[in-house]
């Protein structure tokens, strides 16, 4: 089963990464937002069936972004990608409903294993 | 206090540096002492700690150790522009692990604001007076970097 995945980064540097350890794995990317503004935007049109979300952001960061998100569709599977490791903020994503956190830098290993967890509720 | 977490600090600069570079980039560094580097043409990538404590950070290299991370992420040679956007990012995610590191030992949090690739600001270290801790780092071809940081308030005097 193929996953469809929006990413969420003010960074391209981060979207050419993540592209890049996905190639060849079930993830197909539809969308790149570079702000929690826009992802609000795309969200409903491109349907992703998982979100990667970047935590600092200029304007809206990813914690607003994704209780946002999962207030207005509450199904969103959301992973918290970021290089800051608060206590506080992994709780406060948790709270919100992200399925998961992983740390910059990251490996093929831990993306993808991110990102199966987060969608190990899809029907297959 | 302050000296009690002086050598902490240091030490965990240096392995953050070090296994960012190798596991972001696959560059391989070594830590040595303190270099004069006032003969090298270095770039610099800085940025500004924000929150509970004021910090500014800084990384100077040679410049073909910029072109390397980019080359080496990208995985084909870069453009001037993919230089300072890869710089910028690998900064970042060293300057959110080193403020990961801190909070984990003294519970103060802090933001960073967005990196820049470029020259620092004349403010802050420089005018304040404030005292700058520097890491030196040589890779196997003798090109060298440096990580810098200086708190700018007393909150937080590591």
């Amino acid at each position: 089963m193929n996953y469809k995945l929006m990413i969420v980064d003010d960074s391209r540097v981060a979207y050419a990464e993540i592209q890049k350890l996905l190639e060849g794995s079930e993830f197909h990317i539809v969308g790149y937002c570079r702000s929690g503004e826009a992802a609000l935007e795309s969200y409903e049109s491109l349907n992703p069936d998982v979100v990667t979300m970047d935590i600092v952001m200029p304007g809206m960061d990813g914690l607003e972004t994704c209780q946002k998100l999962r207030e207005r569709w509450p199904d969103a599977r959301i992973l918290m990608v970021s290089s800051l490791a608060y206590s506080a903020t992994m709780e406060a994503s948790a709270e919100m409903g992200a399925k998961g956190f992983i740390f910059k830098p990251f490996t093929q290993e831990e993306l993808l294993s991110g990102l199966r967890k987060a969608v190990s509720d899809c029907a297959s | 206090m302050a000296q009690q977490n002086c050598t902490w600090v240091l030490k965990m600069a240096d392995l953050l540096v070090l296994e960012i570079l190798q596991q972001m980039c696959g560059i391989q560094m070594m830590s040595r002492a303190v270099e004069e580097t006032a003969h090298v043409a270095m770039d610099t990538v800085y940025g500004f700690v924000d929150g509970e404590y004021r910090m500014q950070l800084w990384f100077r290299a040679e410049p073909r150790i910029f072109g390397r991370i980019a080359g080496n992420m990208m995985g084909k040679s870069p453009q001037q522009q993919d230089i300072q956007d890869y710089a910028e990012e690998f900064f970042n995610v060293l300057c959110g692990r080193f403020v990961s590191e801190i909070y984990q030992t003294t519970q103060m949090k802090a933001r960073f604001l967005p990196t820049h690739y470029g020259v620092p600001p004349k403010e802050s270290c420089e005018i304040e007076n404030k005292l700058v801790c520097t890491r030196c780092f040589i890779s196997e071809d003798q090109e060298l970097a440096e990580f810098s940081w200086c708190f700018l308030n007393n909150n937080l005097e590591v």
